[in-house]
């Protein structure tokens, strides 16, 4: 698994870097895309390594689950 | 920046097929379970809530026409809670794509490929997605204006090869069974469904003939509905109410009752596969417009070389997002809808605040001129 | 005025490939020697040297492209002759300012590299000691093919002739054809030693100016060592060259082309192929097909509605029993299931692979059809029907069904009359065709969104690639899943022409005199 997605950015980064280099963006756009591709590769390395992370939903339904039964009502 | 691309007719035909592509498909068993019979009046007031609710989106977008809500936007709030709405944007379009994706997959590996896991159809769907959204809005859209009548001819055969398998007998139901509350919570949980029109306010410049906009959105809306009042109707007559709470799929059960002749025993991959289009339209608007607010945050060029490693990021969240098909149903149902009032309701803060920063710019400048 | 043009043509092409120009004076033996120079080792260049009138004479042009016979009578004999003229002044006068020679289009130049490059081109030259000017005559006598039937496009009622190699003849045609002087024919020269000759051609006020300068701007950045045929220049010139699609229409019919010019189109010719380049193309027009204006509109719309058809079973029929068979057997009736898996019974293939083997088999088969000489092509035939088709289901390789969908999906792929666009389509098969063996129709459905999109984005020379459905004009609809009658079709395409006006307009009298 992992190693698809190693592969899969091995080749976006390539991809990316020949099409910003066509296109002959400046510095900073280089920055903030390989940061994000960065930030991108390691959240999916932890979602594989990690299997039981808190994700975004519990955030949420922790958040907004009181609130809605409050305004719904219990439902079942 | 070539802005103006996406025609009248086009918005029209994708914002039917973006109401028409979840609701039906994912949400229906627990709009029924919600308001049973009252299904349709639930709609049809969501349907007028959501005209409300798109008129004042549409008012905020035409103060500025041409320009992004991300690059205007810093002039309504402070810039630094403005870049931080923006994000929290981005990252919520993502999670909703990933969201909407991990429901498909869920859907298709239960259904059809229950040997193959769901990473392996996440990722196909997402790749497709990424491209998609790397060759840009116009295509979307101009995707949505093709596959619309392909859709558009499957709904209505489905309907039709359906219709003999009705029991007509229920129709009495619909105006007799009514329930406050259940028209309540379900136009509660409906509303926030027809309220992702206000992706409107991201892509408005992109728009041409701003001025038709409403009337587009306002057919959109009606047509959309009706469109889902008849699957819905069918359903009811169909199963009826119990049964189809029970159902995860309501709709792929309805069109797995299709029998034509004989012959074709069975539709429902082929009819199954021509509504995923939807979704995957669904998927990639909102996936699209994650992408574009990040580049527009960064005040990048454009947004392409973002795609592919932001749609790694997707198809990982769809997958991690939650243990199971249970686990998701209660996301859904306990506390999506609140959580989606409070994503669409920023925009209305935004035109307040607008507004107000006006009339105070407007009586200090009448003041000067009085002064 | 045919005088004056050619060498102001012959300029403009000189300026596009940017050639020093060289002077060589008056003098007759520098430029004798210049010939010869340049011509070394070149034995079917003739150099003659001759007087007349006290004037040495030089002569040089290539044997095997010139009409001999004819200069003799026409222009030698008259220049030899004591009659011609009295001095050198005289004859210079007679033949360089006045040009009283008896042959068409002669032109006078100075550089002598144009002139070298004139020998090529199959004109004699004729240079003077004592001046600087030379006279190019053109009589050149090429063997060319006579205009034959169509051999790929055929149809039942329409013209039979078909373009051929010679650039010349090929715009005849279409001017015997168009009979305006709005059809414009711009000469362009292309290729460092082929030289070859390509024409641009479209009809003034119906072609968009934009596309016209866009084409030629673009033709003219190609400098490439040869173009042997208009698909050299095809590929140099598509916007997007890494799709499988093709870009550009070719036609071997001067109707379809002169059709195309009318629309607003521009045609392409390059000299040396019988087969001229339209654009911009949109996908619909790839399943068009001549014929489907001259039969009555009923048929020609249920055969573009079978044309369409059968697109769809050339791209997904193999995939669609993959997916079916291997994932969703519950989709066919009982009986069918059956009979299909008794035949799948004893295939030690899986449904994929076994698609695969007899998919390139049949791939195989059909290239080996084109290139083998007719007499083996019998052979073909009996060991692809025999062969592969019967022994290998009696032998067990291959299930009956599979052999069927194969064939089938052969001939939907040649109904599609384009060759180029139904060759994209069967490529597009075997990646649609491993992605339903692995996801079943999701995959399938994902294969066709990905072709889709790409067609959607593809667009050629401005104009989209599946006008007018995406984006969508209502009014052009009228001639792509139909051919609607012509009395119908009273507007000209608005997608690729400038400007959507009208075409046809049928007078009240008439009409009211049909309905008598």
């Amino acid at each position: 698994m992992i190693i698809i997605i190693i592969l899969y950015f091995l080749f976006t980064v390539i991809y990316e870097w020949t099409y910003l280099k066509n296109k002959n963006r400046k510095k900073r756009t280089y920055w903030v895309v390989f940061c994000l591709m960065g930030i991108s590769f390691s959240y999916c390395i932890v979602t594989v390594v990690f299997k039981h992370m808190p994700s975004p939903n519990d955030l949420i339904q922790f958040l907004f689950k009181p609130l809605q039964q409050k305004i719904l009502g219990k439902v079942d | 920046m070539k802005t103006a691309q996406i025609s009248q007719n086009q918005l029209l035909l994708f914002l039917i097929l973006y109401f028409y592509s979840t609701l039906i498909g994912f949400a229906a068993g627990h709009l029924i379970h919600l308001s049973q019979y009252d299904s349709v009046i639930v709609l049809w007031i969501s349907g007028l809530v959501v005209w409300v609710y798109a008129y004042f989106t549409i008012k905020l977008a035409n103060r500025r026409p041409n320009e992004f809500f991300v690059h205007y936007g810093k002039e309504i709030f402070p810039y630094w809670i403005h870049i931080l709405v923006m994000g929290f944007y981005s990252l919520s379009f993502l999670h909703s794509s990933a969201f909407v994706l991990r429901e498909y997959e869920d859907f298709i590996v239960q259904t059809y490929l229950s040997e193959t896991p769901n990473w392996a159809v996440g990722g196909i769907l997402g790749m497709v997605v990424a491209i998609t959204a790397r060759l840009g809005i116009k295509t979307l859209f101009r995707t949505a204006q093709g596959l619309f009548f392909l859709i558009l001819i499957a709904d209505l055969s489905n309907s039709i090869f359906i219709g003999k398998e009705l029991k007509w007998d229920r129709w009495m139901a619909f105006i007799t069974n009514h329930s406050g509350h259940g028209i309540f919570t379900g136009s509660y949980t409906v509303i926030p469904f027809l309220g992702e029109i206000f992706i409107l306010v991201f892509i408005f410049p992109y728009l041409t003939q701003k001025s038709k906009t409403l009337k587009s959105v306002s057919w959109a809306i009606v047509l959309g509905i009706l469109l889902i009042t008849v699957n819905l109707v069918f359903l009811l007559l169909l199963f009826g109410p119990n049964l189809t709470n029970h159902l995860t799929y309501p709709m792929l059960e309805m069109v797995r009752y299709i029998r034509i002749a004989d012959f074709i025993e069975n539709l429902d991959p082929f009819l199954i596969s021509i509504w995923s289009t939807t979704v995957y339209l669904k998927i990639s608007i909102m996936f699209y417009l994650s992408v574009l607010i990040l580049a527009q945050i960064f005040r990048l060029k454009d947004h392409r070389p973002l795609t592919f490693s932001l749609a790694a990021a997707m198809v990982a969240l769809s997958l991690q997002m939650s243990g199971g098909t249970a686990a998701l149903t209660s996301y859904y149902t306990k506390s999506w809808a609140t959580y989606a009032y409070f994503v669409e309701g920023i925009p209305i803060v935004y035109l307040l605040m607008d507004t107000l920063k006006r009339f105070i710019k407007k009586r200090s400048a009448k003041k000067e001129e009085i002064s | 005025m045919g005088i004056f043009s050619k060498p102001k043509k012959q300029q403009d092409s000189k300026s596009a490939n940017t050639q020093e120009q060289v002077f060589l004076g008056e003098n007759f033996d520098v430029r004798m020697k210049w010939f010869k120079d340049t011509f070394q080792k070149s034995d079917d260049i003739t150099f003659h040297e001759l007087t007349a009138n006290q004037t040495r004479c030089g002569i040089v042009f290539l044997q095997c492209m010139v009409d001999q016979q004819l200069f003799d009578d026409q222009v030698l004999k008259y220049i030899v002759s004591p009659n011609f003229a009295s001095s050198r002044k005289e004859l210079f006068h007679k033949l360089l300012d006045l040009k009283s020679i008896s042959t068409m289009c002669a032109s006078i130049l100075t550089d002598i590299r144009e002139a070298t490059d004139l020998v090529l081109d199959g004109k004699i030259i004729i240079f003077f000691e004592g001046d600087s000017r030379m006279l190019a005559i053109p009589l050149t006598s090429v063997e060319k093919r006579a205009v034959g039937e169509t051999a790929n496009e055929n149809v039942i009622r329409g013209p039979r002739e078909a373009f051929v190699e010679d650039i010349h003849t090929n715009i005849t045609m279409i001017r015997r054809k168009i009979k305006s002087p709005d059809l414009k024919m711009e000469q362009l020269q292309i290729g460092k030693y082929t030289k070859t000759k390509v024409m641009i051609g479209y009809i003034e006020g119906l072609c968009k100016e934009e596309l016209i300068t866009e084409v030629k701007q673009r033709i003219n950045q190609i400098d490439i060592d040869g173009v042997l045929g208009s698909s050299y220049l095809e590929e140099c010139i598509d916007n997007f060259p890494l799709s499988p699609f093709p870009q550009s229409q070719k036609t071997e019919r001067p109707d379809v082309a002169a059709a195309s010019l009318l629309e607003g189109r521009v045609v392409i010719f390059v000299d040396g192929t019988p087969i001229p380049l339209l654009l911009p193309v949109t996908m619909y027009m790839f399943l068009q097909s001549a014929e489907d204006y001259y039969q009555r509109y009923f048929l020609s719309s249920f055969i573009r509605l079978l044309r369409y058809a059968y697109l769809v079973v050339s791209l997904l029929f193999p995939s669609f029993y993959i997916a079916i068979t291997t994932f969703h057997p519950e989709m066919i009736p009982t009986t069918l299931l059956i009979s299909v898996a008794a035949s799948r019974d004893n295939v030690p293939f899986p449904g994929l692979v076994e698609a695969f083997i007899m998919e390139i088999a049949f791939e195989g088969l059909r290239e080996a059809g084109i290139r083998t000489p007719k007499a083996i092509g019998q052979a073909i035939g009996i060991l692809g029907a025999l062969v592969i088709g019967q022994s290998a289901v009696q032998a067990g390789i291959v299930s009956a069904p599979m052999v069927i969908i194969v064939s089938l999906t052969g001939i939907a792929s040649f109904i599609i009359p384009a060759y180029d666009f139904a060759f994209t389509i069967r490529l597009l098969r075997f990646p649609i065709m491993i992605l339903a063996g692995s996801f079943g129709i999701f995959g399938l459905m994902i294969g066709c969104i990905l072709i889709y999109i790409h067609v959607v984005n593809l667009h050629s020379f401005g104009v989209p690639y599946l006008s007018p459905t995406a984006p969508l004009r209502p009014n052009d609809l009228k001639d792509v899943f139909i051919r609607a009658p012509w009395w119908l079709m009273k507007r000209r395409p608005s997608f690729v022409g400038s400007s959507d006006s009208n075409r046809l307009t049928i007078k009240k009298s008439i009409s009211e005199g049909d309905e008598d």
